[in-house]
């Protein structure tokens, strides 16, 4: 198991280190087309710009953890409410799956004319970008409680406390952390975007910059730090779920890994 | 969405019926929300028209909006009909052996969920300003979640099936047209209604850089210049696309299941 | 609403060294008493009768064992002794209580079809459930580390469920039904799954277990050899509407040894409970195939 796990991060990391490696040797060779720089021009750049890139992370970041943490609070008290009352967790269900098909950010404009370019934007369409697939992990969580788990609760008598604690709760968990590992990727993906739109300051922003200026290793580096960003937030849900959720999970557990 | 047809109808046309009467439902209530907001709020029209004056922006400009969301529609159907056969074919190879599978898979389902849609500057950089630059940002970020699906089904087929197809002596091309690829379809087909939002999403979002055509680019232009009409209008439309190309991809599946 | 007052569903007397059984009119001293059990299920537009008048009696400490093709109801009558299903009409008395007090009071042991266990707790955390949920305030007599040892699962306390075996997840299952000392112990199908070796060894260990407690015990089954083997009495159901056509009484000694199964005896009974399934002279009037178990 262990062997086979460490062979597979062996290939992957020789993977990568192989493409990297092809791409410098092509870029020495003056192979390589004008938008794609050399590996180590990235690398420079990013020595180069790292004052200006903490800089521009910090803002990103703020409004990534806190609109995350504000959309995970209000997705967890909505199912949370969907639960005590009869009949509305279906109706949420596919209220939230209706609403995640509409492409809520493009609405960002809106918040611009609204609040301007400051932080209150990226806050939101941060939120925006986390809600609803923490929302749709939550509801079909709890909805997943099979029907003989069911019986053996009432056979046992359990009261609707025991029932939330012992059964419902944690059989929701492999689904809910399945919304929260894409939700952390989507919230830091939905502070850069925001920010395509106009900022002040913010990593997005420096990308979109580096863009209309033609830097091509600054879009690269600028590249590469929110992809490095979006899968750490991925994985630190990811390494908390591990840790949590030691039972093998159901297969499907992602939203829209509805397996026919 | 697995619940029997309505009536005496197949699943799909019940599944395209309450796509269509939920899409009216949304559109209604969205409506009348906003209304409400705008009175509650007392909001002036410069911070947000009244759904009238949207409507009113619809029907003025309905040439450019149209031609704006046709576009966008245009990058995000080409785009997912290239990412589906994309992941068909490498999910097919992915698959070819365990070794590949257990490779590929994990970052399958890590890159789906990653937002790949943010890479957008870079192939603005390497496409250039057009629609295959919309194109290419909607396949790049709808191929993952296909992907993954695919290789599900791929792998799900039950082995009794091969077996059987073995001692009935199929050769392998006849073991992907009867076995492999019917039970595949499925899984292909739920990956597209996964990756239908983020299509639409991806070519706006793209149009937000490459920025010369595209309901991405209404959006922004309208927002630039304050004309909140417009703004408002292209917003649903984008909205309804949402739903309209979700629906669309969820009834075909519903269809080609045979459920 | 199905006729309460349908006429007995108990057919002529039939010859054979299996006695027809006497069906009390009373409670039968804190055993298992049902009356005129009906059960009917509104499908969409139609109306669906599970359970038809069933009556049925059990001594206390009696072992039973319900057998008849898929949808004759015989899951369906469990869980009504389970206080899972409402009956229509009609009564249960489990020493001389409801199904519902019964339950409340946390006293019903119920093994299911499938484990049923929890996938996040280990063997002996699963076996603790009840525990936890002891509202009743009873004293168990044994603690989760008794049973793992009635049981047989020893070594593995500390596993997750995902990592045993089906017969092992479904005697960590029976353990746990155990857990509060149940009044009466029900069984759906519990080895259904398994294997027939390995079905006759979690048989054999039943009987063992069961014979250390002594509880009332009603085990639904489809095998005759099964039924006859584990029960006293095994009470014969027919389909759409399930009723009971027949009981027999199994005159076999305990313990049950493996050796029985050619005896005269055994094999007679076994002839006995297929000709109730199957009518004399072996017409498949109510074949084993078709309809869903409710």
């Amino acid at each position: 198991m262990i062997a086979a796990r460490l062979a597979g991060l062996g290939w992957t990391v020789g993977g990568i280190g192989g493409v990297l490696a092809m791409l410098e040797a092509l870029g020495a060779m003056g192979a390589l087309p004008q938008s794609v720089p050399a590996p180590s021009a990235v690398a420079v750049q990013f020595v180069q710009d790292r004052a200006a890139l903490a800089h521009h992370l910090a803002p990103t970041l703020r409004a990534a953890v806190i609109g995350w943490l504000a959309a995970v609070a209000l997705a967890i008290a909505m199912a949370g409410v969907a639960l005590l009352v009869r009949g509305a967790e279906g109706v949420l269900y596919n209220f939230a799956v209706g609403v995640n098909a509409i492409p809520l950010i493009a609405a960002a404009p809106i918040l611009v004319v609204w609040f301007g370019t400051g932080p209150e934007t990226r806050v939101i369409v941060a939120a925006l970008a986390s809600f609803f697939p923490v929302l749709v992990g939550a509801i079909q969580g709890l909805r997943a409680v099979d029907r003989s788990h069911r019986e053996l609760f009432h056979v046992l008598a359990a009261g609707r406390i025991d029932r939330l604690r012992l059964l419902e709760l944690p059989g929701a968990l492999p689904y809910l952390f399945a919304g929260l590992k894409i939700s952390a990727a989507g919230a830091v993906l939905g502070a850069i975007v925001s920010e395509w739109v106009g900022a002040d300051r913010g990593l997005g922003m420096m990308m979109a910059y580096a863009l209309f200026s033609f830097n091509v290793p600054q879009v690269w580096m600028c590249m590469a730090v929110s992809v490095v960003l979006a899968l750490g937030a991925y994985g630190l849900m990811g390494g908390l779920e591990a840790r949590v959720v030691r039972w093998s999970p159901p297969d499907g557990t992602g939203p829209g890994d509805s397996a026919p | 969405m697995t619940r029997g047809g309505t009536g005496e109808l197949p699943v799909w046309a019940g599944v395209a019926l309450r796509g269509v009467a939920s899409i009216v439902v949304f559109a209604v209530a969205f409506a009348l929300l906003w209304q409400g907001a705008v009175w509650a709020l007392a909001m002036p029209p410069y911070l947000m028209p009244t759904p009238l004056d949207a409507a009113g922006a619809l029907v003025g400009q309905g040439d450019k909006i149209l031609a704006n969301a046709l576009f966008t529609l245009a990058e995000a159907g080409v785009g997912l009909i290239v990412a589906a056969a994309l992941a068909v074919v490498l999910g097919g190879l992915f698959v070819a052996s365990p070794a590949a599978h257990r490779l590929a898979f994990p970052w399958a389902v890590a890159l789906r969920s990653v937002p790949v849609v943010a890479i957008a500057p870079i192939v603005t950089l390497m496409v250039g300003r057009g629609f295959w630059a919309g194109v290419t940002v909607v396949v790049l970020a709808a191929f993952f979640p296909i992907l993954v699906n695919c290789m599900r089904g791929y792998v799900s087929l039950p082995r009794g099936a091969l077996e059987m197809m073995h001692v009935l002596d199929a050769r392998p091309a006849e073991v992907l047209w009867y076995v492999r690829l019917p039970y595949a379809v499925g899984f292909v087909f739920s990956g597209l209604r996964t990756a239908a939002p983020i299509a639409i999403l991806g070519a706006m979002l793209s149009e937000w850089l490459t920025g010369n055509r595209g309901l991405g680019y209404l959006i922004l232009d309208s927002a630039a210049l304050r004309e909140l009409d417009l703004l408002w209008a292209a917003i649903v439309v984008s909205m309804l696309l949402g739903l309209l190309i979700f629906w669309t991809t969820a009834t075909l599946e519903g269809a080609l299941r045979r459920v | 609403m199905p006729d309460a007052d349908a006429p007995s569903p108990v057919p002529p007397a039939r010859q054979g060294d299996t006695k027809r059984s006497e069906q009390a009119a009373g409670d039968p001293s804190g055993g298992l008493a049902v009356r005129g059990l009906s059960v009917t299920f509104r499908l969409k537009r139609e109306t669906v009768t599970a359970l038809d008048g069933v009556d049925l009696d059990l001594p206390a400490s009696g072992f039973a064992a319900v057998i008849g093709p898929s949808g004759c109801g015989k899951s369906t009558l469990l869980r009504v002794v389970a206080d899972i299903v409402a009956p229509s009409a009609g009564t249960v008395s489990l020493g001389g209580v409801t199904p519902a007090a019964l339950r409340r009071a946390q006293r019903i042991g119920f093994v299911f079809q499938s484990p049923t266990l929890l996938p996040w707790r280990t063997v002996r955390e699963n076996i603790r459930l009840p525990m936890a949920l002891n509202r009743a305030g009873t004293k168990p007599s044994q603690t989760p580390d008794d049973l793992i040892r009635l049981v047989g699962l020893e070594g593995f306390e500390n596993a997750l469920p995902d990592q045993l075996s089906g017969g092992m997840q479904q005697r960590v299952s029976i353990a746990r039904s155990l857990a509060l000392d149940p009044e009466v112990l029900l069984l759906d199908e519990p080895f259904g799954a398994l294997d027939e070796i390995t079905r006759q060894r979690m048989n054999l260990e039943l009987l063992r277990i069961w014979s250390e407690s002594r509880r009332t015990a009603l085990l639904v089954t489809h095998s005759i050899a099964e039924a006859v083997f584990m029960a006293d009495r095994v009470f014969v159901m027919s389909p759409r509407p399930g009723r009971i056509r027949e009981v027999l009484d199994i005159p076999l000694d305990r313990p049950r040894r493996l050796s029985m199964m050619s005896e005269p005896a055994f094999v007679e009974a076994v002839n006995a409970v297929r000709s109730a399934l199957f009518g004399a002279d072996g017409s498949p009037e109510a074949g084993p195939e078709a309809g869903y178990d409710g």
